[in-house]
């Protein structure tokens, strides 16, 4: 026979409770009850992370085919860049764009460019694709020949 | 001990699960009669007024009268001329105020008009996530605002800064039946808050530190940090440095 909680407020000094089953079941309704009032800490920030993260991918190729007064962009300039075979630049600007938003947003990203329909170049800090990317393209004419650019866009 | 009573674990448990299920069914049934309850539309507000102010340039409205003819003049340029007038609160109001010389802002935008829009057959102006910096400074300049040719308050004054607010509200995009909160800044992608010609850019009451509350974030570029590329240099000044977050928060 487990001890006996005599006198307890739940008897009125008549009834009985299983001392060790009654402070578990006391401190779960305990927390519970202290959980539900300080829930939550942090704001919610919502559930439309998809259309954020693809948000984030036209954001960014808006960004970079905003065009100047010589109708340059700097899509176009990247590209002249990697056909003459100075990936160098192209490398380190992107790969320092893709860590910034990496560490203020938590978002892998990376940049794939294809010439007739074949993979150029690649470059950033997502390295494995997963269902939950998101991803927006853009096809450049640039000096007769059709490239298309593909930004793809992950959480960690 | 059977015959004075007992309280075992089971009972309480069984207490707790029909007290959790009774206030589900209570919320669930409550809320199932009350039209239009959803936490989604602080999370689409707060997408729009992100979209607003990052792909638009603004809207101000200016009405005369030329001769016989009333005319209506809509521009982009906001920041440069616009005046609030409180005899126009809407669209609406419009043909009410025809024949009297009315300016007032519409619409907020942010967004830059295109370096090259003089080529451009297209209507469109405006360069989405390329923000104005003349814009972006008069938009979260509270002083602008509070002039007496725009909306005519004490800053000073938390209550008149807070109908400030809901009067802003309706020119990003938040108008109508409900009343929103928001919070709106432009961030550098280390988190902190830039300033444009002396001015933070941040607008809005502070966000809470618990609730429901919507983020929406849009990747951007201030033209002042891109000038030179944009005026004829190589044209590829998008970086790390560069980019900014314009991020809104609606509860």
């Amino acid at each position: 026979m487990p001890a006996r909680l005599k006198g307890s407020s739940f008897t009125c000094g008549k009834g009985q409770i299983q001392t060790i089953e009654a402070l578990i079941a006391s401190a779960i309704v305990f927390a519970s009850v202290v959980f539900a009032l300080n829930y939550p800490k942090v704001p919610g920030f919502g559930e439309m992370k998809t259309l954020q993260l693809k948000k984030f991918c036209d954001d960014l190729l808006d960004l970079l085919s905003v065009e100047n007064r010589t109708l340059n962009t700097t899509l176009t300039m990247w590209i002249d860049e990697i056909e003459n075979g100075n990936e160098g630049y192209v490398n380190s600007t992107f790969y320092n764009l893709s860590l910034s938003l990496l560490k203020s947003e938590s978002v892998l990203t990376r940049i794939e460019i294809y010439k007739n329909n074949s993979l150029m170049y690649q470059n950033g800090t997502l390295k494995t694709l997963n269902p939950n990317c998101a991803s927006s393209f853009r096809v450049v004419l640039h000096r007769g020949e059709v490239y298309e650019v593909r930004v793809i866009a992950c959480y960690v | 001990m059977d015959s004075k009573g007992q309280y075992s674990v089971d009972f309480l448990f069984a207490v707790f699960i029909f007290a959790i299920t009774f206030s589900y069914a209570f919320y669930y049934l409550v809320s199932a009669f009350a039209p239009h309850v959803s936490t989604f539309d602080i999370e689409a507000s707060a997408y729009r007024v992100a979209m607003i102010l990052t792909e638009d340039s603004g809207l101000n409205v200016t009405l005369g009268k030329n001769g016989t003819n009333y005319t209506v003049e809509l521009r982009n340029d906001w920041e440069v001329n616009g005046t609030i007038n409180n005899t126009i609160s809407d669209w609406y109001d419009i043909p009410k105020a025809l024949g009297r010389l009315n300016t007032t802002i519409a619409r907020v935008g942010l967004a830059d008009y295109s370096r090259i829009f003089e080529f451009k057959s297209s209507y469109e102006k405006a360069t989405p996530c390329l923000l104005n910096e003349t814009k972006v400074e008069r938009f979260f300049n509270v002083s602008w605002w509070a002039d007496p040719c725009r909306f005519n308050f004490n800053p000073n004054d938390p209550s008149q800064l807070r109908s400030f607010y809901v009067n802003l509200s309706y020119l990003i995009g938040l108008g109508g039946s409900k009343l929103y909160h928001f919070n709106i800044s432009i961030r550098d992608l280390n988190g902190d808050v830039v300033k444009v010609g002396g001015v933070e850019c941040e607008i809005g009451y502070p966000v809470p530190e618990s609730g429901k509350v919507a983020k929406f974030e849009r990747l951007v570029v201030i033209d002042k940090d891109v000038i030179g590329c944009l005026d004829g240099g190589r044209g590829d000044c998008i970086n790390a440095g560069s980019v900014k977050r314009l991020v809104v928060y609606v509860w």
